[in-house]
């Protein structure tokens, strides 16, 4: 994966692992006990930000890509339409969204799977909470970890700090529910 | 009277982004190239000056062209060209 996609996949991933706990967690303080509500949420915000990364990254990625390659058309002084850089460009801008797109749904679908078998009559809808908002650190976390990876690092310090956003995002979201 | 084109010598300019191991290797396997050879000669921010050479029996001159527009090279100038006269009747 290349710097770019890489980035693209960390940062939405984590949006999508952040935004799931935070339907879950709100729906366990706020007493939901229908599944399908939260699979429906779970799905609709799932897709909203699958879309969003998919046209915000190809049209952030195709703008970024033509500014670079007019530059470089001045540095040459010459047409570069029908190069393997106009070629780069399209592809890359291709690539990202799709990575952009997909991978928001890819680290937020599996907190959605607990409810899905709620709904087949698996699994007790509190069990079924639980197991989500485990199922969300458990990602991010492991979003931290290949970000410590990437860096060279401390891989278990990059992961307890994104497993720590998402504690936090559990605990200011009771606090909420409890005020 | 057939001529070929044996050698030839260019004068371009490429973005710094374009290997020049990738170019060699794509203009070798243009019509009628046998060898090829590279030389930067000055490097900017962006862009570097080559001397491309060409060897071969029967240069495609316009496959060759094509090749190195399509790896962003902007050519300058042909500086050196050989060329040999393949008429039968001669030899």
């Amino acid at each position: 994966m290349n710097p770019i996609a890489r980035r693209y996949f960390v940062k939405n991933g984590f949006d999508g692992s952040m935004t799931m706990l935070g339907i879950v967690v709100g729906s366990w303080i706020a007493g939901v006990i229908e599944p399908r509500i939260i699979v429906t949420a779970g799905l609709g915000a799932c897709l909203a930000m699958g879309i969003s990364g998919l046209f915000g990254a190809y049209m952030t990625e195709r703008a970024e890509r033509k500014r670079h390659l007019k530059t470089l058309e001045a540095a040459m002084i010459t047409d570069l339409q029908d190069s393997i850089f106009e070629e780069a460009s399209n592809f890359v801008s291709i690539y990202a969204a799709i990575v952009d797109g997909a991978s928001p749904i890819l680290t937020g679908i599996f907190s959605l799977i607990p409810f899905a078998l709620t709904i087949r009559g698996t699994l007790v809808i509190w069990d079924a909470y639980v197991i989500s908002v485990i199922v969300s650190l458990s990602a991010l976390f492991l979003l931290g970890l290949y970000l410590g990876r990437i860096a060279k690092e401390n891989i278990l310090l990059y992961g307890v700090q994104t497993l720590a956003a998402g504690a936090i995002t559990v605990g200011l979201a009771f606090l909420l529910g409890a005020i | 009277m057939s001529v070929a084109i044996r050698r030839l010598l260019f004068d371009a300019l490429k973005p710094r982004e374009t290997s020049i191991v990738e170019l060699a290797k794509a203009v070798g396997y243009a019509g009628g190239v046998e060898g090829v050879d590279i030389i930067v000669s000055e490097v900017d921010s962006k862009t570097e000056t080559i001397k491309l050479t060409i060897k071969g029996a029967q240069i495609d001159h316009d496959a060759v062209t094509k090749v190195m527009t399509k790896y962003g090279v902007s050519i300058r100038g042909v500086d050196e060209i050989s060329v040999a006269n393949t008429d039968p009747q001669l030899s």
